[in-house]
């Protein structure tokens, strides 16, 4: 089938692409000034010319830049993402760890971002004088130049301090040590204000974004032909209307995955989220290159596959696009 | 004559910049079922806004009916309620537009298309409304139907997709069809089909047509009757070889005198015909009088003061023209 070819077209794609971002990731951390034995040296607080060497040696990076790429690149095609030597453990695991909580809150900021922005836009677009657009704007010019820590702890501020029925941080409540279905529910409680957080600046972009073009469409001959055909407004909107007014809204949600990403490592520090952008955060400070190495590489892969899945979603939304690209 | 849709006093206004603009003045007329009647004249004079005025789709929030009545059987359509202009939108009065590589909506079938006006009228259900749109791609005349019916408007050319429109307007049998200029972008020959395919459907289906149009052509062959407009008001109306024959006013004159380009379809014939110097004047800057004065070779002193009265010249033709007036005509 046309279609499956397409999909595995651009799977083989996104394995060059993440290729060639595991090179310049590689490269970067290369540049930077420092590495593994001038942090462990530091920690040790000095050490003898030979126990450098010895070091240098053991941890590789006495070979040529080329030979470490390609040892690093062979480790990493076959799977292994190396050892974190904070933690001394496989970064494959610590990652593993986290991924689950990183992953949660994207998908709850985007569902929120991409629903309650779509509603409101469509609302805005459907009623373009009166207040209810004017407040629509306004929200979206805040959430939109706003800057995540700010907005992140105001809200922090507000709902976990000056009404405090969230909790300010982290994943769930380890000392309530609850199971099952509670200890689920307690995770979603936490997970309101990060989410809310992250959400906000996207809620604004979305909004603006689906009331531009709900105007656009709601002008369109399409639906001036379905109104001509006596269909309740109802349906003019949210049958013809909505779902060609989503097709640019998808689109842009699928560019921004990558600064949701970005987000979220904000988000995570402020809300003390363990997931992987806290991680990654803490890894800078510590140096730990290996775990650097294999976070930058499984948000790449994050954001291919979030690229991959509107690529599908879009293919569904608009027929036009059936087999070309 | 039983009059099946009566517009009578009809009057459009929108808000704009320059204020308020009236876009239809005092605009009457009447259809009888089964008839046809072609309404002419240049670019920008009405025609698309009282279709839109008899549909209850005036552009909102800025367009209003300010005045008058459109009745269907009797029914004044102007102040019925929107759940009942629904019923009737699509179902009594259908609508087909100018524009038909837009007018479609591009993530549906067009079957879907056709059939969710079926079930939403007819109260069919889904398969049979399914049938009753692969019936409708029949009648207009699109090859293999029953695989089309799945297919999207971005598979269909601009003439296919008229047809797609054609068959969406008459799927519920309305009495009334309003064809809105729906050859104007298509080419030369994919125009006489679509007439053609009117023409046809009339005959087979009995119903009466508003059709709208530049193409003089076009009103000899579709027409029973035609009304002349000129910036938004009527100026003149008769049987097709009243007007085509005997035109009485000079603005129709005119009209007929570069039939040869409106024949052609020369999109130059939009902006300025041969024969007329000079064109439409902005609404808003009309007088008090006649509004073709500024163009009219033949204009008394009198006809940039007041607006002529409609002279009735003979059963059924009626004209707008200070020449035609009783107490004048033996003056001009
Ligand atoms: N939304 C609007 N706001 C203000 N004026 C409008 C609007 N839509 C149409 N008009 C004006 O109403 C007048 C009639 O327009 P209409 O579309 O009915 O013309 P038309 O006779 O159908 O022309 P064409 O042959 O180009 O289709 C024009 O002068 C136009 O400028
Ligand atoms: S009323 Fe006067 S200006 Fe108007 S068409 Fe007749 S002669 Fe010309
Ligand atoms: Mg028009």
């Amino acid at each position: 089938m046309a279609y499956l070819a397409i999909v595995l077209r651009r799977v083989v794609q996104a394995i060059g692409l993440l290729a060639a971002v595991a090179i310049l990731n590689f490269t970067l951390i290369h540049l930077a000034p420092g590495d593994i034995v001038s942090t462990i040296v530091g920690e040790m607080g000095g050490a003898s010319e030979e126990t450098i060497a010895e070091l240098r040696r053991a941890y590789g990076v006495d070979r040529s830049y080329l030979e470490q790429l390609g040892i690093y690149l062979a480790r990493v095609a076959g799977g292994d993402l190396g050892t974190s030597i904070y933690y001394n453990k496989p970064v494959f695991l610590l990652i593993l760890d986290r991924v689950p909580a990183t992953v949660l809150l994207l998908l709850a900021a985007l569902t929120l971002a991409l629903v309650a922005g779509t509603a409101l836009g469509v609302l805005a677009a459907r009623y373009p004088r009166g207040w209810f657009a004017a407040a629509v704007n306004l929200v979206s010019l805040f959430g939109f130049s706003a800057p995540v820590f700010w907005s992140g702890l105001m809200l922090l501020l507000l709902f976990a301090s000056a009404i405090p029925i969230l909790p300010p941080g982290g994943f769930y409540d380890v000392v309530a040590g609850a199971q099952g279905l509670a200890k689920a529910l307690d995770i979603a409680h936490h997970l309101v204000l990060p989410a809310t957080t992250l959400a906000l600046i996207f809620l604004a972009l979305y909004s603006r974004l689906a009331r531009a073009s709900m105007i656009e469409v709601l002008g369109s001959d399409y639906v001036r032909t379905a109104r001509a055909k006596g269909l309740p407004e109802r349906t003019v909107i949210f049958k013809h209307a909505l779902r060609n007014a989503l097709l640019p809204v998808v689109t842009v949600a699928g560019l921004q995955f990558s600064a949701m990403l970005a987000g979220a490592v904000l988000v995570e520090t402020v809300f003390t989220w363990p997931g992987l952008g806290q991680l990654a955060f803490e890894s800078i400070l510590r140096r730990d290159n290996q775990l650097i190495l294999g976070i930058l590489l499984l948000s790449a892969v994050l954001v291919t596959f979030g690229n991959l899945i509107t690529d599908v979603l879009y293919r569904i939304v608009d027929p036009r696009i059936k087999t070309d690209g | 004559m039983t009059r099946l849709l009566e517009v009578q006093d009809l009057q459009v206004e929108f808000d704009t910049w320059d204020g308020r603009v009236r876009v239809i003045e005092s605009l009457s007329f009447a259809l009888a079922a089964g008839e046809t009647l072609c309404i002419v004249g240049e670019s920008g004079c009405g025609k698309s806004m009282t279709a839109l005025a008899i549909m209850g789709l005036v552009p909102q929030p800025t367009g209003h009916i300010t005045a008058g009545s459109v009745r269907l059987a009797g029914e004044d359509l102007v102040r019925a309620s929107p759940a009942r202009m629904q019923a009737v939108r699509g179902n009594e009065i259908s609508m087909i537009f100018q524009e038909p590589m837009t007018s479609l909506n591009p993530v549906y079938p067009v079957g879907e298309q056709i059939a969710e006006a079926v079930r939403l009228h007819k109260g069919l259900d889904r398969d049979a409304a399914r049938s009753r749109a692969v019936e409708m791609l029949r009648a207009v005349h699109i090859p293999e139907p029953e695989r089309r019916v799945d297919e999207y408007p971005h598979q269909f050319s601009g003439g296919m997709r008229q047809r797609v429109m054609i068959a969406i307007a008459l799927a519920c049998e309305p009495k009334i069809l309003i064809a809105d200029e729906p050859t104007t972008a298509l080419d030369v020959t994919v125009q006489a089909q679509i007439f053609e395919l009117l023409v046809e459907l009339r005959e087979t289906r009995g119903t009466a047509i508003v059709f709208i149009t530049h193409d003089v052509g076009a009103v000899a062959e579709m027409a029973d009757r035609v009304i002349v407009m000129y910036a938004g008001r009527k100026v003149e109306e008769g049987g097709v070889e009243d007007i085509l024959e005997r035109p009485a006013h000079p603005y129709t004159r005119g009209l007929l005198a570069c039939r040869p380009t409106l024949v052609l379809g020369d999109p130059g014939a939009r902006s300025e015909l041969a024969e007329i110097p000079g064109v439409v004047p902005p609404l808003h800057q009309l007088g008090a009088g006649c509004a073709f004065a500024p163009r009219c070779a033949q204009a008394l002193q009198r006809c940039g003061v007041a607006a002529p009265p409609e002279t009735r010249l003979a059963d059924g033709h009626a004209a707008a023209c200070w020449l035609l007036a009783p107490s004048e005509g033996a003056a001009a």
